[in-house]
């Protein structure tokens, strides 16, 4: 119960407080590969702000709290060309997104795709930000698994 | 081409600064230090070209005391540039911008050298010729910074 | 000051700017370009001052014909900035990196009131002098290092390490100037 309160105060603090407009940063840096969450709920604010639009989401937690996550996505301008703007996604749609969340394990995510209600789904973040390679990233070829973790 | 941008990406330097919240900022500001070098460096010898700023000196007094200034920052800020750039060559490869910077980077540095401080050294050198010169050179470098600035909006 | 900080917050432009999908990355873009003006002038000047650059060129010709370039891009500099900060107010507010970047400025016209008032007084006995006095010389080092970090905090804004939202340490947030919300 303690935990979950905590968690509520939390998210509570993250909506009242300034926006998380956090300027470039690797993926690495920030989120952590190990930590994919899947978040699914109604889109409840939008920061199209640079150099990293925010999707902030009302997800249910598995104990059946909603808690309220921070999606980081690419630049406004990457989800443009790829149709995804200010007016086509309203407040209150309906998203699926999976990511990988922050190392500081607050409630922030960095997105990687955004599935809508109708089966649409797009690549929600920036190539080549060194996220691990999911296949959520169309231009990017999936890299052997082996390699992948041998550098590390 | 993909696969030595992929190759780059993987070298340790852009691991590491990768991993660290801490550098890729630390190192991208003492870019912009480099930046304000060169910008000042370049500005006051393009100045002159134009007949304006320190018109009193002559263009090749100018150009010699501006020199080590412009040679050191642009020292800076390859030494800075080439670990930024290590650390997300992927995203540079998809990146517009990136590619506009480094055409526009490789023409001033051939025009730098090869044209316009040779111009800048010839007292003959026509008045319109030492102005052209001096505007190309101030557009030129212009559009390797503002094309820099635009990687990340991009 | 804070309460000023969230009145802006609230207008309806300070949010369309931040969101903006080119006005914003304009005015920022703007703001970084012209350090090359401002601060790439000002360098010269205060290289000849410290005696490294220019040595042939009197510093009065100098300050004379380079300094309104560098007071033209300063102007740009205040315009920009302040849209900036319109964009984001309380957040840029509550910012260690603006909050030091503001003493760094007021540090800098300190020096070059300094300069201008005092230290050019007797300029007529250095003013060809390859290497000028030492006064004149500490004068254009602190001007440098000030703009350095002017510099330098400047970018730093952008990165939120310390802000009010990640609990930092209680100096940061002493220094940040961070309140925590009544409602908690």
């Amino acid at each position: 119960m303690k935990r979950t309160l905590s968690t509520l105060a939390a998210a509570a603090t993250l909506m009242l407080c300034a926006p998380a407009s956090q300027a470039h940063h690797a993926f690495g840096a920030e989120f952590d590969p190990n930590r994919p969450v899947l978040l699914r709920g109604p889109v409840v604010k939008i920061e199209w702000t640079n150099p990293h639009a925010w999707f902030h989401v009302e997800n249910t937690e598995e104990d059946g709290t909603k808690v309220v996550w921070m999606v980081e996505a690419g630049t406004p301008n990457t989800l443009l060309r790829r149709g995804i703007h200010r007016n086509s996604v309203p407040i209150g749609t309906q998203v699926v997104i999976d990511g990988y969340q922050s190392k500081d394990l607050s409630m922030r995510a960095n997105g990687r795709n955004m599935t809508f209600a109708n089966g649409q789904s797009l690549f929600m973040g920036s190539s080549g930000t060194g996220a691990p390679r999911d296949g959520a990233d169309p231009t990017e070829p999936p890299r052997p698994q082996a390699e992948d973790t041998g550098g590390e | 081409m993909f696969e030595t941008f992929d190759t780059l990406e993987q070298t340790w330097i852009g691991q590491t600064i990768r991993e660290s919240l801490w550098l890729f900022p630390g190192i991208e500001a003492v870019h912009l230090l480099g930046l304000a070098i060169l910008g000042g460096s370049v500005l006051v010898v393009d100045l002159r070209l134009l007949g304006a700023g320190l018109t009193r000196a002559t263009v090749p007094a100018v150009l010699a005391s501006a020199r080590p200034w412009f040679l050191g920052s642009l020292a800076l800020m390859f030494a800075t540039g080439i670990p930024l750039f290590l650390s997300e060559a992927i995203k540079c490869y998809y990146n517009t911008s990136f590619w506009v910077k480094m055409g526009a980077l490789a023409i001033g540095i051939v025009f730098t050298f090869g044209v316009r401080n040779r111009v800048a050294m010839r007292r003959d050198a026509p008045r319109w010729a030492t102005a052209l010169v001096g505007a190309i050179s101030l557009m030129v470098w212009f559009t390797v910074a503002a094309a820099g600035r635009w990687i990340g909006f991009s | 000051m804070r309460s000023f900080a969230e009145w802006l917050d609230t207008h309806a432009w300070s949010t369309a700017l931040h969101e903006s999908l080119w006005m914003y990355p304009l005015i920022e873009s703007t703001h970084v370009l012209t350090v090359m003006l401002f601060v790439g002038m000002l360098a010269m000047v205060d290289l000849r001052l410290v005696g490294l650059a220019f040595r042939n060129v009197a510093v009065s010709h100098l300050t004379g014909r380079l300094l309104p370039w560098s007071v033209a891009g300063f102007v740009i500099m205040i315009a920009t900035g302040v849209l900036l900060f319109y964009a984001i107010p309380v957040r840029t507010y509550e910012s260690v990196w603006f909050r030091v970047k503001v003493v760094l400025l007021i540090a800098g016209g300190i020096n070059a009131w300094w300069f201008h008032r005092r230290v050019q007084r007797d300029r007529t006995f250095w003013d060809t002098s390859p290497k000028p006095p030492i006064a004149v010389r500490v004068v254009g080092g602190v001007s440098l290092a000030i703009w350095a970090g002017v510099i330098v905090c400047g970018r730093m804004i952008a990165y939120n390490w310390f802000d009010c939202d990640r609990d930092p340490s209680p100096f940061v947030a002493w220094m940040a100037g961070c309140v925590v919300e009544a409602s908690m």
